[in-house]
């Protein structure tokens, strides 16, 4: 089993906690296919070096309401 | 019969008094409910709006007043722009079929401002393909086709914009994309579509999938055409703080351009598109230098795809936890969302965090030049029946798309050919964020010299 299987695999437990009673067995399987490609994409992601200052691309402001 | 005019045409018919918009709005009218049942690309025609809209306009006109070049020209918006006086806006989904809103989203009141007359809400995929649909029959209105064969699929999420402004039942249609949904069924359909820079329309009043990916554009029967309804649709707006606070005016062009195209864009694509690709570069060589480029090798798809992927998991974070998702049309879609919503936030803040690498290396490669061009799209409509061809997202390179909505950049795309069966295929023209005026004046320029754009399909040609 590699890495991204056992992350699948655990937040795939979080998925049945959450939304188990409401999808069946072939729909979790087809969620488990999909949450690996999800996890795959992180993983490309982690591929790219990063400087502890690269900021996320939003920009935030504080909201003040006009008086 | 003033069908499959262009704007401009309608527009000096309309000035000279030799076109009544009522009369004009009664055709389309008349269309949209003769022809939109069949393609399914009809949700609601909002007919009693229109006509009080269309004789307001016509007043006007006579009396010498004429607010734009959309003075009483129809239109049709896809069905997530919102829309008051109790016309449902369902944005695809059977359980979401009778929803109203009490207020026009800003497009609207943009376009009725511009006198332009609503007359449909047109049909799209449910919630704009935001559950990861792998089939045509992805919303509660069926399938939609493209009006050059009913055996294909009109493309998506703006289904029934591109297939009614192909059909002639509107002149022009809104969409939008987060993905591909404004490139897709303009191709599909054979029109002209425009993706403009994020954050030059106002999303207000109109559904999110992803409040950092979405924006709203024309789909019309030529990129000439794109430009008049963006300049009417585009502005600051203080209800969308992501709408830019310049003014946008379309000014088109005519120059020696300079263009390039990415290596190994034909790989992967299907013969009619390589082949109508080809041709189209020897006809661009005609008034512009095209250079080839390559992008530097970067986790494009990734990066957009877990933005999309976060986005979308919050927005519809309600109608999951409802349990509203089960009551979808694709069975995929009713639980496709629960995959994306365990996306990590570290892994959602660092594609963020890329998002900003990935901006600069458009602008570093694209510096210098005035669009990057590629099909539209890799094939031909999809069949109408069947589910889509199994594979990851980001099993296959999509770097024009994954680049071009990731970074924001706008792309307009054209009709360029057709296949041997008869399905039309698509160039898009991308530019840097800002430069709606070049991607629209090079598409306008290539149309001046081609045809694809003036071939309408015959079933529904008057």
């Amino acid at each position: 089993m590699t890495d991204s299987d056992r992350e699948t695999s655990i937040l795939m437990e979080l998925v049945k906690e959450r939304y188990g009673e409401r999808l069946t067995e072939e729909q979790l399987q087809h969620i488990s296919k999909s949450l690996k490609s999800v996890m795959d994409a992180g993983k490309a992601l982690r591929e790219i070096q990063l400087e502890n200052s690269d900021e996320p691309f939003n920009v935030f402001r504080p909201y003040r309401r006009k008086e | 019969m003033p069908v499959y005019k262009t704007i401009k045409e309608l527009s000096t018919g309309i000035v000279s008094g030799d076109i009544s918009p009522v009369e004009l709005t009664e055709t389309f009218l008349s269309r949209l409910d003769e022809h939109g049942p069949i393609l399914n690309a009809v949700v609601t025609i909002t007919e009693e709006r229109a006509i009080k809209q269309a004789k307001e306009l016509e007043s006007e006109a006579r009396a010498g007043k004429i607010r734009s070049s959309l003075h009483g020209i129809p239109w049709g918006g896809k069905d997530l722009l919102a829309t008051a006086g109790g016309i449902p806006t369902s944005w695809g989904a059977y359980p979401l079929r009778s929803q109203q809103f009490d207020y026009d989203a800003t497009v609207v009141s943009k376009l009725d401002d511009s006198g332009a007359v609503l007359c449909a809400k047109l049909s799209m995929i449910e919630l704009a393909g935001g559950m990861g649909y792998r089939q045509p029959n992805a919303s509660f209105t069926g399938p939609c086709a493209t009006p050059w064969s009913m055996k294909h699929w009109s493309g998506g999420s703006s289904s029934g914009s591109g297939s009614s402004v192909s059909a002639g039942l509107v002149p022009f249609a809104i969409g939008s994309e987060t993905w591909g949904s404004i490139l897709s069924p303009a191709n599909n359909c054979g029109v002209s579509g425009l993706r403009p820079t994020y954050g030059r329309v106002s999303r207000y009043g109109a559904m999110a999938l992803s409040w950092t990916l979405d924006k709203l554009g024309p789909l019309c029967l030529t990129a000439d055409d794109c430009g008049l309804v963006l300049e009417a649709i585009s502005g600051y707006d203080p209800k969308d703080p992501s709408t830019d606070n310049e003014s946008w005016s379309y000014e088109p062009e005519e120059r020696d351009w300079k263009i390039a195209v990415p290596k190994d864009i034909l790989e992967g694509k299907i013969e009619p598109v390589a082949e109508n690709f080809r041709e189209s570069v020897k006809e661009l060589e005609k008034f512009a230098t095209v250079e080839e480029i390559q992008f530097p090798e970067f986790p494009y798809e990734s990066v957009t795809r877990t933005i999309l992927n976060g986005e979308a998991a919050a927005a519809f974070d309600e109608f999951c936890e409802m349990g509203l998702a089960a009551e979808l049309t694709a069975p995929e879609d009713r639980y496709g969302p629960y995959a994306r919503s365990m996306t990590l936030a570290k892994d959602f803040l660092r594609a963020l965090r890329l998002r900003k690498q990935m901006c600069r290396i458009a602008e570093d490669v694209l510096e210098g030049y005035d669009a990057v061009i590629a099909p539209t799209s890799g094939s031909t409509a999809h069949p109408i029946d069947k589910p889509f061809p199994v594979r990851r997202p980001w099993a296959f390179r999509d770097i024009m798309g994954a680049l071009g909505n990731g970074a924001g950049m706008p792309s307009q795309c054209v009709p360029n050919g057709f296949s041997k069966k008869g399905l039309p295929t698509g160039i898009q023209f991308m530019g840097r964020a800002y430069d709606e005026n070049k991607v629209i004046s090079i598409a306008k320029m290539y149309q001046e010299n081609t045809s694809w754009h003036l071939r309408h399909p015959e079933m529904f040609t008057p």
